[in-house]
């Protein structure tokens, strides 16, 4: 009975128990739980890697004390619920756990680390790499491995300073370390190569060093890797430095990574090796720096004011020419005297005199002959009316040579040709007119009868003749004086425009075009033709002048800079202009002029060619002075930037572009929030403008809170597919975010691929 | 005296031996050693050591003793030994060798004098902890037979009045199971 009674109390006990615990459990909350988990020395994420590093969450803290303790007793339990821990040290709980619960950080090799959750959302922690000495029953585990740098590169080196830390398993006095870095360069992530091997850090215990002495017969110079040799000897808590600078073959956009492979020898051999990476993209501050405002033109339009000179244009060439002067003169009917009544006559004469006498006096004119051409009209008889031409064309040459003579102008031939207009002429005149029928007849009486007087008969017999015919008499008749000869005066510009839209041979630089009429070009053509279409007349025009031996700075600082407008680098267009040994000035026909300088300076600068563009700048701000030339000057010495507000302040204030890099390069975490306020001036079709947003999310929102750095990224991307594959390079960017833009993109993308799909198939209504 | 002289060719044999068939290293290495232990007790003693391979040495000691400690005791030892370094590298931490002894003594031991020469040989082990690039402090021991071929006679006899022409040498022989080497030798490395 008691047994029976005792029975029923445990199973009414047991059935409280399985109702009350669910309601227990019911009152807790589940919580999303985010955090990081940094290393304690470095404040650097564990390499995920090597250290594999997880986070153990728990709905109560009897399950997370009791897993806590097999892991701390070297056991390896079974864990149902695990989080993989990010290479940005960064952990989510999607699933939920209890605010009650607790969560443990464990990487392989250490000891685990047990934090109660305690309603906290977001938990932080650090810890510790690498199990104590005491913990470790194997020989090596885990040498120490660099710590993972972001180089800022301002030019083709690639500068890095990195430091190796010596944990206790590699304490021994007979152990040599050997770390020997490379530099790859990637065409993407799947596609890379080794191009360089660093310089090699050899670091070596006291023991080992004391007996290789020995071995090399106590000249540590026999040792091959003696120019390696750190002075540091190898123990517990030493940070082993190392430094070296690597040339990039293209510092601009190449995408590199320097990994390191890490060597423990002892007197037998190697015992330990690995490989880390130690550069996993680099830091271009000041990539899109917008250096159009530094640049320097040359007005080719710009004249001395004291002489009131082209500064920078070249003189004209003279040439020959030769002038058709027509002559619309009338004379009396059937007379060879010129009509009196008509004021245009002695116009026509007066006209004439002053070309000719504007050639003799023109210096260097040289008149080879003057040619009176006089035509009749063809009506009445041949021989009459050449007869008539004839003294026409005497009369007109007479008068000219008379009033010539009176100016003491008559060394020269002046022959005489004269003819009268066939028939046969009529007929198109008469055609334009739109006398088709009347030209028809024309036309059958020409064919059908060869003599010129003939013909005459018959037209006039014509019922047409007065009133049709006739009127296009005056046509024919001309009287021209033809004169030859040798003037050199400048192309007009309208010349010079006819000539290069209508010769081939001038356009495309095949026939020689003097610089004078290059310089003309430069400015008629401007605004009016593409950029590449200039940039060819510039180097056309720097050719000639060089091949002319008179190097000619117009063209060549027009060239530069139309290049530095576009990004595009050359030094050699500028470096005939140059003399690094000469002072600087203000004459163009002299080396080294101003405004020469401050463009090669940025020529430099886009080449990554800092060393030089610095000490330009150097030159130009000691002898000229930084006011006159401070933003070139200031983007040429952008490692300084930080130290000087003038240079700060006049790249930041030359375009919002400018302002927002200028305060990203700050590394300060106001002046990012500065940066962002400045973004929203920028031009949002632009790819770069949303990089840099990018960028600034970046810094202020690393782990993406809000959705505004990868939707940034993914803008960009679809602006400029480019800067996909660039970003996996650039430190510049999270890798949380170009995560989270990766996976918008490829679902982005696929949408797109389906509709389009749809489309093909018809089914897009539906 | 004679089986001495013997020894002491056949260890210089070897030593130029083990000299011409080393490897070639920057500098042949030759250490200078000295026995503390042996020193402190009035025993000169000198040692060559001669690196013959990356980790292989040599070396050939001597040591005597001439009435010290007001015994009238007289021995001259000499002691070769090859070594093979454990630590991968000459004259850097533990070794094991193989050793040969050949002494002449004339000592009085337990009322009876011993007069006779001895060979012998054995294993040797030993550590060397490096003081810095050419100073050195090792420990050793070795353990090895020793036969031995003397003249055995009581303290107050007088050896010759038995033996007038001194044809017959040796009324005792045998061989012993001894410690063959022990000590403690700084070493400097000459080159």
């Amino acid at each position: 009975m008691q047994l029976y009674i005792r029975n029923l109390i445990a199973l009414f006990m047991v059935l409280i128990a399985a109702i009350a615990m669910p309601a227990a459990l019911k009152a807790q909350q589940f919580i999303f739980v985010t955090g990081t988990l940094l290393d304690q020395e470095t404040g650097a994420p564990f390499d995920i890697v090597t250290w594999v590093p997880r986070v153990y969450y728990f709905d109560t803290e009897a399950e997370a004390k009791d897993i806590f303790e097999q892991l701390k007793a070297g056991k390896n339990p079974t864990i149902m619920h695990t989080i993989l821990i990010n290479e940005e040290g960064y952990y989510e709980i999607e699933d939920g756990v209890s605010e009650l619960g607790a969560l443990i950080f464990h990487m392989d090799g250490s000891d685990p680390l047990y934090q109660k959750i305690n309603g906290r959302k977001k938990i932080d922690v650090k810890m510790t790499g690498g199990k104590t000495i005491k913990n470790v029953t194997t020989t090596l585990v885990r040498p120490g491995k660099p710590v993972e740098i972001v180089p800022i590169v301002f030019d083709k080196w690639l500068r890095m300073s990195d430091s190796i830390p010596i944990p206790p398993e590699m304490d021994r006095s007979n152990y040599r370390l050997i770390f020997q870095p490379y530099l790859m360069e990637y065409k993407d992530e799947d596609h890379s190569d080794t191009i360089e091997w660093c310089r090699p850090l050899v670091a070596d215990g006291k023991e080992y060093h004391a007996t290789q002495q020995r071995r090399m017969g106590f000249k540590m110079r026999n040792d091959k890797l003696y120019d390696y040799l750190s002075n540091e000897r190898i123990q517990n808590g030493v940070k082993v430095l190392w430094t070296d600078s690597v040339e990039m073959p293209n510092p601009k956009d190449g995408k590199y990574r320097v990994y390191g492979i890490t060597n423990m020898e002892d007197y037998n051999g190697t015992v330990y090796n690995d490989s880390y990476i130690v550069v996993r993209g680099l830091r271009r501050p000041l990539k899109h720096l917008d250096v159009t405002s530094c640049i320097q033109d040359l007005d080719p339009n710009a004249k001395n004011p004291n002489t009131g000179k082209y500064l920078y244009q070249r003189n004209p060439r003279r040439e020959q020419h030769s002038s058709d002067n027509k002559l619309d003169l009338t004379f009396l009917y059937n007379s060879a005297q010129l009509d009196p009544e008509n004021p245009r006559n002695e116009t026509e004469l007066k006209t004439l005199i002053t070309n000719l006498v504007q050639v003799f006096s023109t210096k260097g004119a040289s008149v080879r002959e003057v040619k009176f051409v006089g035509i009749s009209s063809p009506e009445g008889s041949y021989q009459g009316n050449l007869a008539l031409s004839r003294s026409r064309i005497a009369t007109v040459k007479n008068a000219v040579l008379n009033r010539l003579s009176a100016l003491g102008r008559v060394n020269f031939v002046a022959p005489e040709e004269a003819g009268v207009a066939a028939w046969d002429s009529v007929v198109p005149l008469l055609q334009q007119n739109g006398f088709f029928d009347v030209a028809q007849k024309v036309q059958d009486i020409c064919s059908s009868v060869s003599n010129h007087d003939a013909r005459s008969a018959r037209i006039s017999a014509l019922p047409e003749y007065e009133t049709v015919i006739k009127n296009v008499f005056p046509m024919l008749r001309k009287v021209t004086c033809l004169c030859r000869f040798e003037i050199f005066r400048k192309p007009t510009d309208a010349e010079i425009l006819d000539n290069y839209n209508n010769n081939r041979a001038y356009h495309d630089g095949l026939e020689d075009v003097p610089l004078y009429e290059y310089s003309r070009l430069f400015i008629l053509l401007k605004d009016s033709v593409p950029y590449y279409e200039m940039e060819g007349l510039y180097k056309r025009a720097l050719a000639s002048s060089i091949k002319l031996r008179q190097p000619w700075h117009l063209p060549a600082n027009l060239l530069a800079s139309s290049y530095l407008r576009r990004d595009t680098v050359d030094l050699n267009v500028l470096r005939p202009f140059i003399d690094f040994k000469g002072k600087i000035n203000q004459w163009f026909d002299l080396k080294n002029m101003e405004q020469i300088w401050a463009n090669q300076m940025l020529m430099y600068m886009k080449a990554y060619e800092g060393d030089t563009a610095r000490v330009m700048a150097d030159i130009l701000a000691d002898q000229i002075g930084e006011s006159e030339y401070m933003l070139p000057i200031a983007f040429c010495k952008q490692m300084n930037f930080a130290a000087d507000s003038k240079i700060f302040t006049s790249l930041a204030s030359s375009c919002p572009q400018n302002n927002v890099i200028m305060n990203l390069a700050m590394k300060d975490e106001s002046y990012d929030y500065t940066a962002k306020d400045v973004w929203e001036e920028l031009d949002k079709s632009k790819a770069v403008t949303w990089y840099l947003r990018a960028v600034i999310e970046s810094r202020l929102d690393p782990y993406c809170d809000s959705d505004d750095g990868p939707d940034a990224m993914v803008k960009c991307w679809e602006l400029d597919e480019s800067f996909r594959e660039d970003c996996k390079f650039d430190a510049d960017i999270s890798s949380t975010i170009i995560q989270y833009a990766e996976g918008i993109w490829k679902s982005n993308q696929r949408q797109k691929a389906n509709k389009a799909a749809d489309t093909d198939d018809g089914l897009e209504d539906y | 005296m004679k089986r001495l002289r013997h020894i002491l060719a056949i260890s210089l044999l070897m030593a130029a031996l083990g000299l011409l068939s080393a490897p070639k290293l920057y500098a042949q290495k030759i250490a200078l050693k000295i026995d503390a232990a042996k020193a402190m007790m009035w025993m000169p003693n000198m040692g060559l050591e001669f690196a013959v391979g990356e980790r292989y040495s040599f070396e050939i000691s001597a040591f005597g003793t001439y009435k010290v400690w007001g015994k009238d005791w007289t021995i001259v030892c000499i002691q070769p030994e090859f070594r093979w370094w454990l630590s991968g590298r000459q004259m850097a931490r533990a070794y094991v060798g193989v050793a040969a002894i050949g002494a002449h003594y004339d000592i009085d031991f337990s009322g009876f004098g011993h007069k006779g020469d001895c060979v012998g040989g054995g294993l040797t082990m030993g550590y060397t902890w490096f003081l810095s690039a050419r100073w050195s402090v090792e420990a050793y021991a070795g353990f090895g037979a020793v036969a031995y071929k003397e003249n055995r006679f009581k303290n107050k006899d007088i050896y010759e009045e038995f033996n007038p022409n001194k044809k017959d040498f040796g009324n005792a022989s045998g061989y012993l199971l001894v410690p063959t080497k022990i000590g403690v030798s700084f070493s400097y490395i000459l080159k």
